[in-house]
């Protein structure tokens, strides 16, 4: 069904249009939340928080870009949201540990195994993933859209709320400080 | 014998790797889990206000006006002491005749 006319439902509280909704969009909204989050029950929650907001916030958008544009700065700032609670949970945890309250062990969480990357990559694509981690918020961001998600340039700009060139110069960026990265991260082996 | 790849092929390999990465699904019950947080009528308000309050930048704002506030009233109280000090030695002074006691005096007490 159109998605105009599901999200006019919507706004009329029609549950059957949500549930539509949700169904169409939640491997998209799930798979870019766990591109940033890296963790599969992270971003389930993630993902129910957006529909969530979806749900109470559906009256706000007014059509000046695509639903799909919308949905995705919607998770993007959930799952970056997401990402600043669990860095200050873990700085709380540091502080905590030396003032002796080490009841709570910090667990590093183990290397994050995207379930759609091809069998043979497998490997390689986790050393990806955990470098991308160590991205600004911005690169990482664009470079999930790019390759988690498929998205071009033109498309990632839309959701970014900036020009194609910026873009381009984020990805490159990105790219650069993966390569000099995975380049130390060979050598150490 | 393991074939010993250069550092810059693995680099390329390892960018390459999500090459032809195909989209993770979603927990198929995931409406009914959406629809249970939204009966639950999602944070309530103690969640939101303690969720915002403990944002670094936030914490350490209020720290600072906090700090701030009480210098002012430090500062505002010790200019207040000083005069209310004064006055009240002063008033002190004179119910007690405390006043420094000349040569004339001596000579001349009163009766």
């Amino acid at each position: 069904m159109n998605d105009w006319i599901l999200i006019n439902q919507l706004k009329q509280g029609d549950q059957a249009a949500f549930k539509q909704i949700v169904e169409t969009w939640q491997d998209m909204v799930y798979n870019t939340a766990i591109g940033i989050v890296q963790h599969a029950q992270d971003a389930e929650d993630v993902a129910q928080e957006v529909f969530v907001q979806v749900y109470q916030s559906i009256d706000g958008f007014k059509g000046n870009s695509k639903f799909s544009t919308w949905l995705y700065r919607i998770t993007i700032s959930k799952a970056m949201d997401h990402e600043r609670r669990k860095k200050r949970k873990k700085r709380f945890a540091l502080v905590k540990s030396i003032f002796g309250e080490d009841n709570e062990q910090v667990v590093e969480s183990p290397d994050f195994n995207h379930p759609g990357v091809l069998f043979d990559r497998k490997e390689k694509a986790a050393i990806l993933f955990k470098e991308m981690n160590r991205l600004p918020d911005n690169q990482r961001i664009a470079f999930v859209l790019n390759k988690v998600e498929g998205l071009s340039y033109q498309e990632i700009s839309e959701i970014m709320e900036t020009t194609i060139p910026a873009i381009e110069s984020l990805l490159h960026r990105a790219k650069a400080n993966l390569r000099k990265w995975l380049k130390d991260f060979y050598e150490r082996q | 014998m393991k074939e010993k790849h250069p550092i810059e092929q693995l680099v390329n390999d390892t960018l390459d790797s999500l090459d032809g990465l195909s989209r993770a699904k979603a927990n198929p019950f995931l409406f009914t889990r959406v629809e249970a947080r939204l009966r639950q009528g999602g944070k309530n308000a103690w969640e939101r206000v303690i969720g915002y309050i403990s944002r670094p930048t936030v914490a350490l704002a209020m720290l600072c006006m906090i700090i701030l506030a009480n210098g002012v009233v430090m500062y505002l109280q010790s200019a207040s002491n000083d005069t209310t000090t004064e006055q009240s030695q002063l008033a002190l002074t004179e119910e007690y005749s405390l006043t420094v006691s000349s040569f004339y005096d001596d000579e001349n007490p009163e009766p």
